[in-house]
């Protein structure tokens, strides 16, 4: 079953094409791993699912409905949740209170808010600075938190964002074991990262951007293994 | 599953709010144990204190800074004359009218002015106030340009010399601590989430699924509501009412805004502190004329420099103050 479904989704500023007719379908349960150069339009394509930007043409449907004019707070009620790729922490609050904002208002029935927020501490290893200020965390901490907190709002779809940069092999681990928890538990997941590893070892399927268009997708080797993709990410044929 | 208990209290806010009601109790006693300064003094602290409350909760949570607040001071003020001298309604009970009334009002001018952000807001807010003001102005049975006083067969309704002072005394000081009292409860509240995260960032919340437009929109007119029963309130201070007084930017809003921003904008405790400092400042320098002024603006711009988030954020910061804690403290049993 498809649960979101991008139908020829374009947004440019100005002359610019940040999003050039891209189409995608993501399977309920599916991973998806999303690549591409930096200022390929990755970003700006999980803005257009979240509803943080609109598209200048195309459609967004999610569950089988048309949210393309949805904002992202209806967007998130309805189960699309996102971490951001600049951390946006709310650095008044601790981490718990971070994480409580969105077990309390992402969820359509906010049962046990703190039960909610409490297990994703756990989930995501955040128990220890719980009661510290998201102002004093560190950069890898926030990005930590920018998941916790969209993990919180019980999804259907998370989207992450370039959250497993800067770890230590063994910090990479737990983060993998976390997403295939959360993945276990029936949450289906996109996902842009530039540590094609610890992609590898998760995604079921790979999409690459470059210059705002699809140039693939598919099953892993495949699409690793095709000629387009090898000349956008390690350039041209002749020097691999 | 895991165990785990949430505390929302500290030992700090708990000796603060036996405090604060120890100190409840003596103000209440005031009219008889202080004079008729005192308590003018004292009620006129407490409209600052209120309204300096209640401009926070706007700007510094939701980030609406408003600079045409005395709309509602005005419109609170002439809706509890006219409710007195046109229908006869007893004084203190024309105060929440009044505030119901202006909440009504403010709920079209909200639809207005939000469609304005930023510097354009702050600027749309000014200019009704202004509109207000002069629609104030033409009102004839009110005295136009020149205002009204409250003619002495309503102020009888107030009783005595001794009476009136003590219950417009008692009145201010239910509303400047009701206003306390309401903005930390709602900031302990769910809603209180909401507006805490809001002031944090406004893109996460809108993302972690809060309604930013309709939290703000409810905040407006319940703000709105709450300045008039204080406007309310000056009037029968004053016992009288003119459109320049009632909607003055620089009593209401400007020295309300001074008022936060030298305490601490963004939390309960910085209007509390800033209201005291505001006040040491008026008494000990009011004989200076218009070189206070100068002082108050200096000082302002200093603290603005050297402590961006005001005397009571400085400290907070730096000590871990919290005198009215809204937060929550999550312990796991393990």
């Amino acid at each position: 079953m498809t649960l979101l479904s991008l139908e020829n989704l374009s947004k440019s500023y100005g002359a610019l094409k940040v999003t050039d007719d891209i189409s995608l379908r993501v399977a309920q349960g599916e991973i998806v791993g999303i690549l591409g150069p930096n200022g390929a339009g990755k970003t700006t394509l999980f803005n257009l699912v979240a509803g943080t930007v609109q598209p200048n043409a195309g459609r967004v449907v999610f569950a089988g409905q048309d949210v393309t004019r949805f904002d992202a707070s209806t967007r998130c009620r309805m189960g699309i949740s996102r971490s951001f790729q600049i951390p946006h922490p709310f650095n008044g609050m601790t981490v718990f209170e971070n994480i409580l904002v969105g077990a309390t208002f992402g969820r359509p029935n906010a049962t046990a808010p703190h039960a909610r927020a409490a297990e994703v501490l756990r989930l995501t290893g955040l128990a220890k600075r719980a009661n510290d200020r998201a102002g004093s965390l560190t950069l890898l901490e926030r990005k930590r938190l920018e998941m916790a907190r969209a993990l919180a709002t019980d999804p259907a779809l998370l989207l992450l964002d370039e959250i497993a940069g800067g770890l230590t092999e063994r910090e990479c681990q737990a983060l993998l074991d976390a997403v295939r928890e959360v993945h276990a538990t029936g949450v289906t997941i996109v996902w842009i990262e530039h540590v094609v590893h610890a992609l590898l070892s998760v995604a079921q399927r790979l999409v690459v951007v470059d210059f705002g268009v699809k140039i693939a997708d598919g099953p892993p080797a495949e699409v690793l293994a095709s000629k387009d993709v090898r000349s956008v990410y390690m350039g041209a044929e002749e020097h691999v | 599953m895991m165990q785990f208990t949430i505390s929302r209290a500290t030992i700090t806010s708990r000796i603060a709010g036996v405090f604060a009601l120890l100190l409840l109790a003596v103000l209440a006693a005031a009219p008889w144990w202080a004079s008729s300064s005192f308590l003018h003094l004292a009620g006129e602290f407490a409209v600052y204190l209120a309204l300096a409350t209640l401009w926070n909760l706007l700007a510094g949570y939701t980030g609406l800074v408003s600079v045409g607040q005395q709309a509602y001071v005005g419109l609170g003020g002439y809706i509890t004359f006219s409710l007195a001298l046109f229908l006869g309604v007893h004084p203190l009970l024309a105060i929440p009218l009044a505030g119901l009334v202006a909440a009504l009002v403010a709920i079209p001018v909200a639809s207005l002015v939000f469609r304005l952000a930023g510097a354009y807001f702050a600027i749309g807010t000014w200019v009704m106030a202004e509109v207000f003001r002069l629609i104030a102005a033409q009102a004839t049975a009110l005295g136009g340009g020149s205002g009204i006083s409250l003619p002495a067969t309503v102020t009888k309704e107030l009783g005595g010399k001794w009476l009136r002072e003590a219950s417009i005394f008692w009145l201010a000081l239910a509303l400047g601590a009701g206003c306390l009292a309401l903005v930390y409860l709602l900031l302990r509240s769910r809603i209180g989430l909401a507006l805490t995260a809001i002031r944090d960032s406004e893109v996460a919340s809108t993302s972690l699924g809060i309604r930013i437009g309709r939290v703000k929109h409810v905040l407006y007119v319940l703000v709105a509501g709450l300045t008039a029963m204080i406007g309310a309130l000056i009037s029968l201070q004053k016992l009288r009412v003119s459109p320049d007084a009632a909607f003055s930017v620089n009593d209401w809003t400007a020295f309300v805004i001074f008022i936060v921003v030298i305490g601490g904008i963004g939390t309960i405790e910085g209007p509390i502190i800033g209201t005291i400092v505001y006040f040491l400042l008026r008494e000990f320098l009011a004989d200076f004329g218009t070189l206070y002024l100068l002082f108050l603006g200096t000082l302002a711009i200093v603290v603005m420099l050297a402590a961006p988030k005001g005397l009571w954020g400085y400290a907070a910061e730096r000590f871990g103050w919290s005198l009215f804690p809204v937060g929550y403290r999550i312990h796991f049993k393990d």
